[in-house]
């Protein structure tokens, strides 16, 4: 068995302090392999952005984590002082977002920003580095890479930054790669071919930590999936089984409310009823509950032990 | 009967250039469709493609450059302001973006009262009763009556927007996008409210929207845009199933399938992104995989293909892409 890249153990997050305290991330727990995709599923507001930035040590300044650990290549990272986690960041570990608008800087070349992190982590020189900048503008399918160079933010297209936002993230040789919505932005055309070079870099072995809501996504792109809801996992598997045989009401209901491009036309989709709670730490037992079809008696905080399936229910409803 | 009929419908932006040489950009270029009585049609298309302002075009809140608007047979885009204000209540758009198109300091009442105020459908007296029966149209509670937009969530928003619209009685409902900004479950909520009320009320719709399998779940009939052109309109069941254009085929096969089973089906891919427009021929030209030299001389216009009545593709090779 390969050692695992990143290590998420039972990690709790919570913003505020005192009286306005609120936890939002309640033992998150999972793994990464190096070669794998996993894809962290779930609604807005389950905790999954949360989950990834504290991997990476960006947590907003009123975010602290409580407890758990995050282990990369076997290193704790809670608790390492930033200088050390400079080495890591943004070299061993780096991460793309959705917002593909905000994450250049608008006033500097794509050059520039691209051979920034080289130089800081690798110290090669400038011609180097834009040799290499080149050459990763190339790989990511960018046309004309060195016309690129001098371009800004503003003269490429959403696919085209977020594709500069991956050279920018793979500058370093990283082994592991978190994406946050990556192509939540883009049309259809231009997230098949993100998707596909995602998979690519997956092939050359390389870890990836997927965010998204998107169930197709994940149907065409995970290996193994993790399911949040209201702040925790609920449900871990490999993609074949999560998505032919999900074992939580949850991820039932989900995968029952997404419409596909050749359903029969009587097929209603299902609508969960009610909605997300707004504040789910001060809860009792299954979070679930109110909104799930088959509860009976849930008053009982369900367990979650990792494994090859790990179910948060007290029922494991059977497909 | 036929709602809504478009006839060579073109808008024409300026984008850039100088004074002596401009640059112009056909957001619109030349879109014929008839939509009848109690049809509900979706346009999809890829961000950029014209569809949005389709919309604005059909609503009158752009003026179209070139071409005809007509409305339950009455030429509706020439018609000055003051003939076109009895019209607009048969004709409603619901935004994506519900949080903006709600006045953030009025309270949800205020909002779906005005209009119906407004053109004089019902008196301050009178109000109170419709607004409840609107919100339990739309599935929201009574008590969401005082509430202001941004203790709304945002499926629960979307909801005050159609009660907003379906106050006024329309024949016809146009919905830009009214689920993109949803979460699944919230969209599925959603979808299946439209599809009850167009049933229920008798409703012609015309929604548009990026996600393929969730206009398609609404739609009866269907057409896909691609650089402010109709490159094909077919039935909903059988559109995407066999494609007669290659911009169709390729849009269905970079929809993500939620069956793991399909992952490594054969799929067309396309080069690129969209670009500028070329002057002559097929817009998909310098993207297609099948395009060749005569493309260049295509015009455009829609032609049957053989199969079912009433499938239109403006690809020369219609037909022969599905099997590509």
């Amino acid at each position: 068995m390969q050692e695992p890249l990143l290590q998420v153990e039972k990690l709790d997050i919570s913003f505020g302090r005192g009286k306005r305290r609120v936890r939002c991330a309640d033992g998150v727990s999972l793994t990464v392999y190096p070669g794998e995709i996993v894809c962290l599923v779930g609604e807005s507001g389950c905790g999954k952005s949360i989950t990834a930035l504290s991997v990476m040590g960006l947590l907003p300044r009123q975010g602290h984590t409580d407890g758990g650990s995050i282990r990369f290549m076997g290193r704790e990272l809670i608790g390492m002082p930033e200088k050390q986690l400079d080495t890591i960041r943004g070299r061993d570990m780096t991460m793309i977002f959705q917002d593909i608008m905000y994450s250049l800087n608008p006033v500097l070349t794509i050059g520039l920003q691209l051979t920034e992190g080289m130089r800081r982590h690798l110290g090669i020189s400038r011609e180097e580095a834009d040799m290499r900048a080149v050459s990763l503008l190339e790989k990511v399918g960018i046309p004309e890479p060195e016309l690129t160079m001098c371009k800004y933010p503003h003269q490429l297209s959403g696919g085209q930054r977020q594709r500069v936002m991956i050279a920018m993230s793979l500058a370093c040789d990283p082994k592991l790669l978190i994406a946050d919505e990556p192509t939540t932005a883009l049309d259809m055309t231009v997230q098949r071919q993100i998707l596909l070079l995602l998979k690519q870099l997956r092939n050359e072995g390389m870890g990836v930590l997927l965010i998204t809501h998107d169930i197709g996504v994940v149907a065409e792109l995970a290996d193994r999936v993790v399911v949040m809801y209201a702040g925790q996992c609920v449900e871990e598997a490999d993609v074949h089984t999560l998505l032919t045989h999900p074992r939580h009401p949850y991820t039932q209901a989900l995968l029952a409310a997404v419409p596909g491009i050749d359903d029969p036309k009587d097929r209603r989709l299902y609508a969960i009823p009610g909605a997300v709670p707004e504040r789910y730490d001060d809860m009792q037992g299954c979070r679930f509950a109110p909104r799930c079809p088959f509860a009976e008696d849930c008053g009982k905080q369900p367990d979650y032990t990792p494994g090859k399936h790990p179910v948060r229910c007290e029922r494991k409803v059977k497909a | 009967m036929t709602m809504l009929e478009l006839r060579g419908l073109r808008k024409r932006y300026r984008t850039g250039g100088t004074a002596v040489a401009p640059v112009w950009l056909d957001a619109v270029d030349g879109v014929d469709l008839t939509i009848p009585e109690g049809e509900f049609f979706g346009v999809v298309g890829e961000s950029g493609c014209g569809k949005s302002t389709l919309a604005k075009l059909i609503m009158g809140i752009e003026q179209p450059t070139e071409g005809e608007v007509w409305f339950k047979g009455q030429r509706i885009d020439n018609l000055p302001e003051r003939d076109r204000r009895p019209l607009r209540t048969q004709y409603q758009m619901v935004f994506q973006d519900s949080g903006s198109s709600l006045n953030p300091r009025k309270r949800v009442m205020d909002i779906i009262a005005e209009p119906m105020l407004y053109h004089r459908l019902t008196t301050r007296r009178e109000a109170p009763a419709r607004v409840a029966e609107l919100l339990a149209l739309v599935g929201l509670p009574e008590d969401m009556q005082a509430r202001y937009p941004h203790e709304l969530s945002g499926g629960q928003r979307q909801r005050v927007c159609l009660a907003r619209a379906l106050g006024l009685k329309p024949k016809l409902l146009i919905l830009d996008e009214p689920v993109s900004a949803l979460d699944v479950s919230v969209q599925a909520q959603i979808l299946n409210l439209l599809r009850e009320l167009q049933q229920e009320l008798q409703l012609t719709c015309m929604f548009i929207g990026h996600g393929l399998a969730a206009v398609r779940y609404v739609s009866h009939r269907m057409g896909v845009m691609y650089m402010g052109r109709m490159v094909e309109i077919g039935d909903a069941q059988t559109l995407f199933t066999a494609p007669a254009h290659p911009y169709t085929r390729a849009l269905v096969d970079a929809a993500p399938v939620t069956d793991v089973t399909q992952r490594s089906r054969p799929r067309t891919q396309l080069s690129g992104e969209i670009g500028r427009k070329p002057e002559y021929g097929c817009p998909l030209m310098s993207r297609c995989p099948h395009a060749e030299g005569a493309c260049a001389g295509l015009s455009g216009a829609l032609l049957p293909v053989p199969g079912p009545l009433g499938h239109l593709s403006a690809c020369m090779k219609a037909g022969g892409a599905s099997h590509a």
